[in-house]
Parts: C-alpha cells; structure tokens; sequence
C-alpha cells in the first residue's frame, strides 16, 4: 500500500525532473514495482551508447531495497555478465527507508562513469582497468558500440 | 483516529459525574451549564461541609467556581475529587484552574467522549456561562484541526489503536487522585520522572505524598478497566504539517524522532518499518533504551526511547517483540536456552565447562551441540539427536521426528556466521555476507571472516 502510492509519487518526480542520463522510464500500468528505463551515462568510455535497466521494488518498499539489473551488456568491472551490480546504497544493512529511486539512479551513474575498481564483481575487468587503462578503454568502448542500445539524439 | 462520535448531534443537557470524597464516591447529575460554585454547594450540603471550604479537584489542580461543568473538560462519568480546605481561598497557591501550563492543556469542550479534559486554560467568562451553551471557539473548525488539540497519545489496550490521552495526577502512597500539584509540569520529564513536580495529596492522614503523572485514554471505558496506559512521547500531533519520511503524506498524529531532524513518521509507516524490522530481526538491542529502532534516515542518537511504542504493531507482533528482546539481552550477557522441547528457558552460564545443567528442568546438555551431555565429541548433525524409540507418546515421537527433520534442513542450507554461530541463508548476492545478528562480515565459501583474499578470489561466483 505504502510501496505504491510513494512509487506513484517518485515516478511522476523522476518523469517531470527529465532527466538526460535517466530516461524513456516504463512502467507496466499494473505492476508499479517493475520499472524500466534507459541509462545514458556521460563519460567515456559508455557515452557512446545507452543501456536498458530494470529496477524491481519489492512489497515491502520502501522498508526493503529494490533491485537494479542491466539489461543491456555492459563492459564493467563493477557488473558482472548476468547485469547485476553491487550498489552500496541499496544493500540490504545500508538501505535507508527515506532513500529516494532519484539517489539510487545517481549512484548507478557515478559508479557507472567512475568504476571502483577495489570493488570488483568482475576481477580480471578490475585488474585491466588498473594494469593497463589504455586498453581496458578501447575493449570497453568497442564492447559498448557493438551491444549498447542507440543513444537518444537529443 | 479518536472518532468524535457525537460531533454534530445534539448532546444531553446534564452528565453523570462520579465525585470522590475522603475516598467515597457518589455519582451526580449535572447539568452542562451550572458552575463548579454550584456543584461545591451542592456538595458542601451533602456532606456536611461549610461552602468555603469545598474545593474540587480534576488533574491535579482546583477547579474555578465560574467554570460551568462543560468548560472545566468534566466529560461523562468523570471522576472529580472533592477535598476540605480550612485556609482560605486566598492562600491557595493562586486561582483555580491555575497549575497546569499551555502545552500540556488540550480541551474540547463541546462534546461528550472527547470532553474528559485536563482544566481548562481559560476560565469561561462567568456572563457567558449565564447565557447557556456558549459556542466553543473550534466549533466551527474541521474535526481535524481539532484533533491537532490532542498532545498525547497512548496506545489504549481496550480500543486497540493509539488515542489521545489524557493527563491524570495521583497520589503515590495512597493512590488516591485528590492531589494538588506545586506547579504544572513543563516537560515530559516532569511527567515521566515522579517527584520533579511536587504536591500534596488532600486525603486525611496523607503525608510525604509524591504526586505521580499518568495517562489515560480519552475514550471513556465502562466496567473495571485499568485506567493507567502507557503514554507514547514520541507521538504528537502533526501540527507543522511535516510528511512522512517514507509515504510523504501529511498525517497526524505522527511519530517524531527524537534526532536532530526531528524527522516524522506516519503511524501506518512506523508500524511496517517496525514490523519488516522485526521479522529481520534487525532491532538495535540498547543498553539505555533496551530493543529499539533507529530514525530511518539512520541519525545518530535516534533510538526509540520507550519500548510501548512497539506495542502499536499490535498483539502478535508486540509479543514476538517482546520475546526477541529477552533474547538479544540474555545472548547480550553470555546467556544460553535449554534445548529441551518443553522447557527453552535462559540462563546465563559462567562456568567453561561443555556440561551444563538447566536450573530450570535440571537437563544436563552439552553447551556445543546442544544434545544431552556426552563425554566424546559431539556427533554431526545428522546422527544427533537419537531415535524416535525414546518417546512411549507416538504425538511426541513425530514431533520430535519432524523437529529433528527441520533441524536437518537448516543444517542442509544454511551456514553458521563465524562470529556468533547464527544459522544464516543466502538468497543470493555475493560470497560477502554480513550476518543480522551480530554484524560481522563473512565469507559464505571460506566460512571465515571475510577479508581481501576472498574478495580478490571468489567475492562473486
């Protein structure tokens, strides 16, 4: 009850605030607890494409995390190959109630444009960004145009 | 919240008044509009007591002879108190209707339920009394701008939901509520804290009383129901408008932190984020304030301060609580359960030794594996726990069976935290674990503390 009518008001928020690097949100009309939308990261090597996310709220939102999941390959040390990512900010001792999806949004983009790579998910991708950044740039960029989705022109 | 049923209806034009006198207690009619003077005559007759020296008493201070019934917040089947003062009025520590100060005063007047006041804050004028029902200045104001008028709140057993309270002074040696308090309590200390406010209790041979604050709920309760709850002090009406923190609507009354933001939370919020709380059993156990909560925003020196507020999860919910936190302070201090099924009592073991007798039931179990004592080492899971045979009760026998079968569950998918021993289930997520109950960070493949190595080797697998 509380999780939709917040979802409700944090969609309508999240639409109306447009943002560039969240974007084309979707939300099946019955089920507000599973979003999707589109990640348009700034930074090189991903700003040469787009991914899809999903963000899945679960009943008890917001007194528990959601779930963010790429759906949409990503060259990441800090995303492994089923698109899951470790993000503090919703980890299950660090989710606060009053946290909102535009903070979790914005999280996903700094670790996206910023990898940690002390942080990995994937290490050998951690280990080429530290080693070798020239090269861990190329493979990520030529692994973001050939799987990422098309960036919206505007 | 507290239904104001008889708003918009004609009300009766008398009450039924119960007033004590040196611990008698009659009932009287009253009508609405006739004064306390009135009523003191009244009384001064029955009982054969000199007009002057009759004085009544509702929440710890007199009540001024030009109030009418209404306007003193005497509701139906209030209990007033007479008392007898030889000194003259002019030595009372003031007028009537003085003691109690602004914030802990809160009165409608107008209406039957809600009316059982604290005295009111402003004498009615007496020409208005005269003139009958004078029209109460929130009359014409919504039913919810009148609740904001309600400051305390208390989580009444009888209608199961929080309602606002009302404040009431005892005597603390004989009970009695014909006491006269020093001065009106400026705090919540003052209320909770006996012998901050000081006062004299007007029944004969009472000395050395101490005036003690309680609250009750402002819903009148017929039969012989406890008139004392628990006063819930991080609840108030909400009336900055402030939102919830977690739904963002404007309720009242609201449950304030008490951090720095004093940040609000609606009850139905409060109750889930205490409920989900609980069933992940990640209360905060506090050596001050005991099993508690935090602000969800996660401010430092946020903690609920008084457990009852938990009691508004309801019953269920508010016994598992309770149970949990007898836990978490018994395992707080080195305690253990007895593994008997029909016993399970806590106890705190000193003593090293692997044997340990229950105090309780005298069953003699070995503190590692929790069977009967044994001097071998103790035995894996699944041949523990002996045969079914033991048990001449076939009731017992498959209850044992079926507890030795859930037991054998747990073994199977979970692992115990390296720190406490916790059985713990991962549902996914990486090796990383943090267990609920004591903390630590753990590896699920190593079954060790988690550290770099297992981070560089299998953090995700």
């Amino acid at each position: 009850m509380a999780a939709t009518k917040r979802l409700a008001r944090e969609l309508d928020d999240l639409r109306k605030s447009a943002l560039k690097v969240f974007r084309d949100i979707n939300v099946d009309e019955s089920n507000i607890l599973n979003w999707h939308g589109l990640l348009v990261p700034e930074n090189a090597p991903y700003n040469k494409g787009a991914f899809r996310i999903e963000i899945q709220f679960p009943a008890e939102y917001p007194f528990k995390p959601p779930k963010v999941t790429f759906k949409t390959k990503i060259y990441h040390p800090n995303i492994d190959e089923k698109g899951q990512v470790c993000l503090p900010i919703i980890s299950a001792e660090n989710w606060k109630p009053a946290t909102k999806t535009d903070q979790v949004v914005n999280s996903l983009i700094s670790l996206i444009n910023d990898p940690e790579p002390e942080h990995p998910l994937r290490a050998e991708l951690a280990e080429e960004y530290t080693k070798d950044k020239k090269k861990f740039m190329k493979n990520a960029e030529e692994f973001t145009k050939k799987h990422s989705e098309k960036r919206p022109s505007d | 919240m507290a239904g104001r049923r008889t708003q918009g209806l004609a009300l009766p034009d008398s009450i039924i008044v119960n007033v004590c006198f040196n611990s008698q207690q009659r009932s009287y009619e009253l009508d609405r509009c006739s004064t306390v003077a009135e009523l003191r005559q009244r009384l001064a007759e029955d009982y054969g007591v000199s007009v002057s020296e009759m004085k009544i008493l509702l929440g710890g201070s007199l009540l001024a002879d030009d109030l009418t019934i209404e306007g003193s917040g005497v509701g139906m089947e209030s209990t007033l108190f007479a008392i007898q003062r030889r000194s003259s009025p002019v030595s009372l520590k003031g007028d009537a209707a003085i003691f109690l100060s602004q914030p802990l005063i809160a009165t409608t007047t107008s209406d039957a339920n809600g009316s059982d006041n604290s005295p009111s804050q402003t004498p009615t004028n007496h020409e208005d009394s005269k003139a009958g029902v004078s029209p109460h200045p929130d009359a014409t104001e919504s039913d919810c701008s009148r609740q904001l008028l309600d400051q305390y709140f208390v989580f009444c057993k009888v209608c199961k939901e929080v309602r606002p309270g009302r404040l009431r002074v005892r005597c603390s040696v004989c009970g009695d509520g014909a006491v006269l308090v020093d001065k009106g309590p400026g705090s919540w200390d003052d209320v909770l804290t006996p012998g901050r406010v000081g006062g004299t209790c007007q029944t004969l041979h009472c000395e050395q009383c101490i005036p003690v604050f309680y609250f009750k709920c402002a819903e009148q309760h017929q039969g012989n129901v406890s008139d004392t709850v628990a006063a819930l002090h991080h609840i108030r009406p909400n009336r900055r408008s402030v939102f919830c923190i977690t739904c963002e609507d404007v309720m009242s009354p609201v449950v304030v932190f008490p951090c720095e933001s004093s940040h609000v939370m609606c009850l139905s919020c409060f109750i889930s984020y205490c409920t989900i709380r609980l069933h992940e059993r990640r209360f905060v156990q506090n050596s001050q304030y005991g099993y508690t909560l935090p602000c969800p925003a996660g401010c430092p020196d946020s903690l609920i301060q008084e457990q009852h507020h938990f009691s508004i999860m309801g019953q269920e919910e508010y016994e598992r609580y309770k149970d949990f936190a007898a836990e978490e302070c018994l395992m707080a201090g080195g305690g253990i359960y007895c593994p008997r099924l029909e016993c399970g009592s806590g106890f705190i073991v000193d003593a090293v030794d692997s044997r340990v007798i229950c105090p309780h039931c005298k069953y003699v179990f070995c503190r590692n594996c929790r069977e009967a004592a044994h001097y071998e080492e103790c035995a894996p899971i699944s041949q523990a726990s002996g045969n079914s045979q033991r048990f001449s009760d076939p009731d017992r026998a498959a209850r044992a069976q079926w507890e030795k079968q859930s037991a054998h569950t747990i073994h199977e998918t979970t692992k115990g935290c390296p720190g406490c021993g916790t059985r713990t289930e991962r549902d996914g997520g990486c090796m990383h674990m943090k267990c609920a109950r004591c903390g630590e960070d753990w590896c699920w493949l190593c079954v060790k503390l988690w550290d770099r190595e297992c981070q560089g080797a299998h953090w995700f697998a």
